[in-house]
């Protein structure tokens, strides 16, 4: 198994607000691994300045051995990384299926797209059944089901989630986190941002602690929910 | 005149208010941004297809391709000039930079063509249709048509399109659409392309119904039809249309019915009163909150 990602040394700014200060991790082939950590920790930052979105000022990333540290945002999906964001920023005025269609917008002419967003339908059956609808009437979990599909639709072999759970209901958390274990069964390599740290330990194979612009703990998913720091910080007891 | 009559001579005047309007609001909607500069691009195109007329005694249908395809050039290239080095600059930046355009291409085409205005001859015979009392002349037709299949096809384009789909993502958000893997800047360019090509043939429908070309020739037109957007909601393509027409038709059953001389203060107050009642425009979309 090798790595997919490897970020080193990253440090990131916004304008003279110091966000991340020289973080390094990585994510192999296949693995679950998760960033926890309080609100303004940095994760968002973080998985942004991966996607391309923000920019780091030293050290590199390198996603399937290619230094990608300065490759625009648009070009990495078509080398199979995929963000789905924090807020979820799905197209509001589109359609379910005009959405997923923006998902596979890098895939070759010759694809047989609606047959991909199928395979999304079969994943989320419920955006199926809502396919015509304008994604603004969708209901919270819908839409966060829509912005996982909709960065799902490239088949990328690296998912970046950014809190999927963040506002839904404990019934759809739950949902949210089974499909989180169906693409990993399926061998899909996701980096997952999460404050719900036990969920997101609990299905982690590895996992990052990060507080302030730094990484402050690392270990296992099970390794991490033993932890009395994280137990103290992040668990609540 | 008769009230017909009236009516079809706004409903020709609104149908250029539209088809400026479209560029207007395809920007904006876009890049987030007011092209001042616009209304000039109209006057571009007008002097373009004028010469071609004019000086090389090329046929009509080939001075107006001229015009379309040296407007797109212009638009990309003031895009990428002007507008492009500014896209994380403040608003009133960018506001100041379009302003300065507009000045740098009447300018310029003061320089070149001079201020002597120019009397353009019309693209179409000066004929006209007569149903009874009702008479539509050639221009009017042609312009009315024109605006309706523009319409037509930038609707289905932007609704059923991969690059159209692309346009609406960018517009409702552009790091989203980043992340779907679309260049923002091409999409915007391309916009730029859109919006200035129908510019030209506004330019020319426009010098055909109102033949006096000089270089502030496009500054008037370009307002009206910048209120127009503002009026059907700026961002909307429906909107642009039904605002440019409805401008078009106040402007002319004010200037019949009440004064001549008042007829733009009647136009500008209207608009007042629909943005007081509307804020967003008649078919606009209320801004949406982002989480
Ligand atoms: N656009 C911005 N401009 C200035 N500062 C920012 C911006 N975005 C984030 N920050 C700051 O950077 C730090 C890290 O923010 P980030 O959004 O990455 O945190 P996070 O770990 O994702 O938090 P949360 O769990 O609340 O989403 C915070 O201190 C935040 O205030
Ligand atoms: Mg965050």
């Amino acid at each position: 198994m090798g790595t997919i990602l490897n970020v080193e040394d990253i440090n990131v700014y916004y304008g003279s607000i110091h966000a991340i200060k020289g973080i390094s991790f990585h994510v192999d082939e296949g693995e679950v691994v998760t960033l926890i950590g309080a609100n303004g920790a940095g994760k968002s930052t973080t998985l942004n300045t991966v996607a391309g979105l923000l920019r780091s000022k030293t050290g590199k990333i390198e996603f399937l051995g290619e230094d990608i540290s300065n490759t625009p945002a648009h070009k990495l999906v078509e080398k199979s990384l995929a963000l789905c964001p924090e807020g979820r920023r799905i197209f509001l005025n589109m359609t379910v299926k005009e959405n997923l269609e923006m998902g596979a917008y890098t895939l070759d002419k010759g694809t047989d797209i609606a047959g991909e967003i199928e395979k999304i339908y079969d994943l989320f059956p419920r955006l199926k059944e809502r396919y015509k609808q304008v994604a603004g009437t969708l209901s919270g979990g819908e839409q966060q089901m829509l912005a996982m599909g909709r960065a799902l639709v490239s088949q990328p072999k690296l998912i970046m989630l950014d809190e999927p759970s963040m506002g839904l209901a404990p019934i759809l958390i739950e949902q949210i986190f089974d499909i989180i274990k169906t693409l990993h069964s399926q061998g899909v390599t996701i980096l997952l941002v999460e404050q719900n740290a036990q969920a997101a330990l609990s299905v982690a194979d590895r996992g990052y602690v990060m507080e302030t612009g730094t990484i402050s703990l690392t270990g296992t998913g099970a390794e991490l929910l033993a932890s009395p720091e994280v137990k103290k910080a992040y668990l609540g007891s | 005149m008769s009230f017909l009559n009236y009516l079809v001579s706004g409903l020709s005047l609104g149908s250029i208010y539209a088809i400026i309007a479209l560029g207007y609001t395809m920007v904006y909607g876009i890049a987030k941004m007011l092209n001042f500069a616009h209304g000039d691009v109209i006057m571009v195109g007008s002097y373009v297809c004028f010469f071609a007329m004019m000086r090389f005694e090329l046929p009509p249908v080939i001075g107006v391709l001229l015009a379309v395809l040296v407007c797109t050039i212009l638009g990309i290239i003031i895009e990428k000039l002007a507008y492009k080095p500014l896209r994380s600059a403040p608003s009133l930046a960018v506001l100041i930079t379009a302003i300065g355009v507009s000045y740098f291409l009447q300018n310029s085409a003061l320089l070149l063509w001079t201020s002597n205005p120019k009397v353009f001859n019309s693209i179409v015979g000066k004929g006209s249709v007569n149903i009874g009392a009702l008479s539509i002349s050639y221009v009017t037709l042609l312009t009315v048509g024109i605006c309706v299949v523009i319409m037509i096809v930038l609707t289905t384009f932007i609704n059923t399109t991969k690059m159209g789909k692309a346009m609406r993502a960018v517009s409702e958000d552009k790091g989203a659409a980043q992340l779907m893997g679309i260049d923002v800047n091409k999409t915007i360019s391309m916009t730029f392309a859109i919006g200035s090509g129908l510019a030209a043939i506004a330019g020319v429908l426009l010098c055909s119904a109102y033949p006096t070309l000089m270089p502030t020739t496009g500054s008037m037109p370009g307002i009206k039809a910048f209120t127009a957007a503002v009026f059907g909601g700026i961002g909307s393509i429906p909107g642009a249309f039904l605002g440019g027409i409805l401008l078009g038709v106040i402007e002319n059953f004010a200037k019949a019915y009440i004064s001549t001389e008042f007829s733009d203060a009647i136009v500008f107050g209207v608009l007042i009163i629909v943005l007081l009642v509307k804020p967003a425009g008649l078919l606009g979309k209320q801004v949406n909150e982002k989480v």
